[in-house]
Formats: C-alpha cells, sequence, structure tokens
C-alpha cells in the first residue's frame, strides 16, 4: 500500500513537472513570436514615416522646373504603393523599404547638380528628416534581426523544437540588402537622361 | 570649427585674462589688506614678558623653602600670569576678528577667480549645489545610498547641446554595534547633456563586470535579474536587457532600455566602438543614461574637481590647471557626440560641432 501510495506520488510530481515544462515552453514560444511581431510593427511604421516625407520633398523639388520628373512621378506612385499596402509581410516590408531607398538616393545624387536646391532651407530641413528616420529605420530593422535570430534559436533548440515544430512555428528571414540597394545610383546615367 | 577647437584657443590666451582680469584684484586685496603681523608680534613681546616673568616667580616659589617671601612670590607670579595674559588677549582681539575677516575676504575672492575663470571659457560656475536626487534617483545609474552631497556645478552650451557637470559623492552607513562606518559609493563627475530631442524612452549603459568574469552564466543571470526586477542600481525599475550585435562592447557594457528600437537607435555600431575606446580612456566605471532628451554620464574622479587654493596668489596659478579640466571633461563629451545620431542639428548637415 505504502509503495504504491509513493509510486503515485512520483507520478504525479513527474506528470506535473512535464505540465509545467511544458508551459514555460509554450510561453516562451509566445513571447520570441511576439519579439518579432513587434519589431515588424516598428518598422513598418518607420517606413510609413519615411513615405510621409515624400509629399513635402515633391513639392520642393517642384519649384525647381528642370529637375528630373520622372524621378518625382517614382517617388509619388512609390508613396502611394507603400500607403496602400498594408502587409506587414517581411518581404513586403523589405521591397518597400528597398524601393524607396534607392529612389531617395537617386533624388540626393541630382540634388548635387542643383546648388540652389542644396542651400534651400525647405530641402536642407527635409534632408535633415531623412537622416533621422533612415537612423531610425536602420535601429528597427536591427531590432527586428535581433528578435528573429532570438526566435529561429528557440524553435531549433531542444527541447523547445518539439513544441514548435508541432505548433506550427516556422523559421523567418532576416532584412537583407540586396545587391542592387547596395549599389550606388549611376550619376552618368542619372545626368545623361535630364539632358536627353 | 569644433567647439573644442574654439575652448582650446580660449586655453591659449589664458595667461593673458589671468594678467588683465584677475591678477589686478588679487593685487588690490592684497594691498587693502591691513598689515596684522607686526601689531601682533608687538603685543606677543610687551605682553609675553610679564607672562612668562609671572611664570619665573611661580617656578621659583616653587624651588623655594617655606617662608614669607614664599608666599607672596607665588600667588604674586600667578597673579602676574593671569593678569598679563588677559591683557594679551584683550589686546589681541581686534587683530584675531579682522584675521578672520581676512581669510573670509579670501575665500570669497577665490570663488570670485574661479567663477570669473570659468566664465573666461563661456561657462558659468556655482560652488553650492543642491543634489539632484530625482535625476539620480530616476537615471539608473547610481545604486542605494545613505548620504550624498553635490558642489561645484559648471554649466553652459556646449555648440547647441546645454550641458552641466558638478562633482558628486554618495556613500551607505554601515552600522557595526555602536560603531558607524561610512563606505564610500560613488566619488567623481555627474556629467547631463541636453540635446533637445524627443525620445520617449530610457536607455542604460552600465559597466558590465558580470559577464566579464562569469561569461555565459553571468549574461544569464543578468537577463533573468532584468526580467524579474531585481537591479542593484536605482531607477532600472522592469528595463529590458538590450543585447547587441559588437560582442567587444556586450562584454564591456550592459544595456537595459525600456525601448529596443531607440536603445539600438542610440547605440549605433560606431558609437559602440566610440564607447569602447572612450572606456580605455576614462577608466571601465564610465556609465551613461539616455533619457528624457538627456545623456547622463557618471565618471569616477579621484581627486578633487575644480580644487583651488585659498590663498589668492595659489588660486591665480591654479586657474590653467582647473580651466584644463573643464575642457578635459568636455573634450570626452565632444567625442562622444561625434558619433552619434542624437546631436546631430535639425535642418542642417548632419556634421556634428
Amino acid at each position: 500500500m505504502i509503495s504504491f501510495q509513493g509510486g503515485s506520488v512520483s507520478g504525479l510530481t513527474g506528470f506535473l513537472a512535464v505540465v509545467l515544462v511544458f508551459i514555460w515552453i509554450y510561453n516562451k514560444l509566445i513571447h520570441v513570436r511576439n519579439e518579432v511581431e513587434n519589431a515588424v510593427g516598428a518598422v513598418h511604421s518607420i517606413l510609413q514615416k519615411r513615405a510621409d516625407v515624400i509629399p513635402s520633398l515633391v513639392a520642393t523639388l517642384n519649384q525647381y522646373s528642370d529637375y528630373e520628373s520622372g524621378l518625382l512621378k517614382e517617388l509619388t506612385e512609390a508613396r502611394t504603393l507603400a500607403l496602400r499596402s498594408g502587409s506587414t509581410s517581411v518581404d513586403a516590408l523589405q521591397s518597400a523599404d528597398q524601393t524607396l531607398s534607392g529612389l531617395f538616393g537617386k533624388v540626393m545624387a541630382v540634388a548635387e547638380n542643383y546648388p540652389d536646391l542644396k542651400a534651400n532651407q525647405n530641402f536642407l530641413g527635409l534632408q535633415a528628416s531623412l537622416n533621422e528616420v533612415e537612423g531610425q529605420l536602420a535601429a528597427a530593422r536591427r531590432t527586428y534581426n535581433a528578435a528573429v535570430v532570438r526566435y529561429n534559436t528557440v524553435i531549433e533548440s531542444i527541447p523547445t523544437v518539439i513544441l514548435a515544430s508541432m505548433l506550427g512555428y516556422k523559421r523567418k528571414p532576416v532584412f537583407q540588402v540586396t545587391e542592387a540597394v547596395a549599389q550606388k545610383p549611376d550619376l552618368n546615367q542619372l545626368f545623361g537622361r535630364k539632358t536627353g | 570649427m569644433l567647439e573644442i577647437e574654439l575652448l582650446q584657443q580660449r586655453l591659449g590666451k589664458v595667461p593673458e585674462f589671468i594678467d588683465s582680469e584677475l591678477r589686478p584684484r588679487v593685487i588690490a586685496f592684497s594691498e587693502d589688506q591691513p598689515k596684522l603681523g607686526g601689531p601682533i608680534v608687538a603685543a606677543l613681546k610687551k605682553w609675553g614678558f610679564w607672562i612668562v616673568l609671572g611664570y619665573f616667580m611661580q617656578f621659583a616659589a616653587g624651588l623655594m623653602h617655606a617662608s614669607r617671601l614664599k608666599a607672596i612670590v607665588g600667588p604674586l607670579g600667578l597673579v602676574l600670569t593671569y593678569a598679563a595674559g588677559g591683557v594679551l588677549l584683550w589686546a589681541l582681539k581686534p587683530y584675531l576678528f579682522k584675521a578672520k575677516e581676512r581669510f573670509e575676504r579670501m575665500r570669497t575672492l577665490t570663488a570670485l577667480i574661479k567663477a570669473r575663470a570659468i566664465g573666461f571659457l563661456g561657462f558659468h560656475y556655482e560652488s553650492s549645489v543642491e543634489f539632484p536626487t530625482a535625476l539620480v534617483h530616476s537615471c539608473g545609474l547610481f545604486t542605494r545610498y545613505d548620504r550624498a552631497y553635490a558642489e561645484d556645478r559648471v554649466f553652459g552650451k556646449l555648440g547647441e547641446a546645454e550641458f552641466e557637470m558638478m562633482e558628486l559623492s554618495t556613500s551607505k552607513v554601515e552600522r557595526r554595534g555602536k560603531a558607524i562606518k561610512l563606505i564610500p559609493l560613488f566619488k567623481g563627475l555627474l556629467v547631463v547633456v541636453d540635446f533637445h530631442k524627443n525620445f520617449s524612452g530610457h536607455t542604460v549603459v552600465l559597466s558590465d563586470h558580470a559577464e566579464k568574469s562569469l561569461g555565459f552564466v553571468g549574461r544569464s543571470m543578468q537577463r533573468l535579474a532584468a526580467d524579474v526586477g531585481l537591479q542593484s542600481e536605482m531607477g532600472l525599475g522592469r528595463l529590458k536587457l538590450i543585447e547587441l550585435e559588437d560582442p567587444e562592447f556586450e562584454g564591456k557594457f550592459k544595456v537595459m532600455s525600456s525601448d529596443p528600437v531607440e536603445a539600438r537607435y542610440i547605440l549605433t555600431p560606431a558609437y559602440m566602438q566610440t564607447l569602447i575606446q572612450f572606456r580605455r580612456q576614462v577608466g571601465d566605471r564610465v556609465q551613461l543614461s539616455f533619457m528624457q532628451g538627456k545623456m547622463i554620464m557618471t565618471l569616477p574622479y579621484q581627486s578633487d574637481f575644480l580644487w583651488f587654493p585659498i590663498q589668492p596668489d595659489d588660486a591665480l596659478a591654479s586657474v590653467p590647471r582647473v580651466l584644463e579640466e573643464v575642457v578635459g571633461v568636455l573634450r570626452l563629451v565632444a567625442d562622444l557626440k561625434v558619433q552619434s545620431n542624437l546631436f546631430q542639428a535639425r535642418g542642417g548637415s548632419s556634421k556634428a560641432g
């Protein structure tokens, strides 16, 4: 009788331990998943903030009638797309980020050819705002990447991998700079297009 | 031109400033002072003789056999000693008051020299300072203390950023039975720089000893302590431990923040390298806090910040050293400014200074 009771107690204790471990792992998975979602939200909101600079930038650049009008049109279209898209998927965000980064890079490169524009107070203010937003965006990307690395580590480590695969947790990609964005804009091509 | 270069140029003009602005005051002070030495020595000579005579008479009476002469010489000597001593004190009294007054005037003049010298750099100075309790309790850089004081506050503008620095000391009281021991916790500088930027979070960069000595276990303990709010420093609350990408930085500092994005906005890869270099320069106990648009830095400093001798002539000789101390601290702040996102001017170029 006594050994049967001892066996029941140790069995119950073992069961409780398993339940506690299960709860701990489950909560940890939720925690790391939410961290990634928070980080994605932060990137999305800063990208929106960056897109909001475009109308003021276009208004300032429109004062210079011979400024590359094709470029301004691309900027406006990119903003419209960014605002329409409610997607917070990493691929969509990365694509929006890269498109706008490329366009802003071209705008700043072409502005080098307009001394009056470079001295324009509005333009300087917008440039400073953009620099600040770029800094925030870089921080948001790093935060997202750190959250994703932690998430991927947790879902692929023992013992959390067991429950993670049962619950359908999949590995997530990090933000990467593609070769296209890493390249500087071709100034000869830009100047050639302007004068052509 | 960087503000620090302008300050360096000003330092070069300090000898000229001392000769034109400060030395005349010291000379005027010296000429204005009554000569106390002569009268005091004369009074001592005059009445000191009678005091010594009285002691001699008492001594001689002690050597005599009991007699009528002894009964006269002893008491007479005693009366002479006390009477002459009393008259001497009465004669010296006005000079003692004047000496005390002179000491107070010297202290005032020395404080004026200090304030003018710091004013020459374009800054302001206060010797008595109210201890910044609210800031110290909320910044997350100080452990709980029992006693604290602050003094020697220098404040002004460095470029577009307003700053203040002051000497701070905190200690805790340890009681062992009836004995009370004061354990120093912090002695050094508190430097506060206001960048007038709106950021809502609180990020703290602390010196990391756990990871250095305990490695991975130390980091796990830090994470656990942060999660449950067990921190020795005040004001950390439930700030989360932030793990950054630079392993060298991670080994030397522990970062806690209420906003991980903001923490990474402040601590860019370049800024992390700057902080590592900065730590090599100033020692491994430097710590920073970023909150309410301000950077708060604690710099342990063993000697007395802005110490001036009380004698005006010696104080004049100390002016170049004191100004170098102030510029030295500001140079450290400027070095931190260069790589920081936080000091970029609005509406202008992103270059610092």
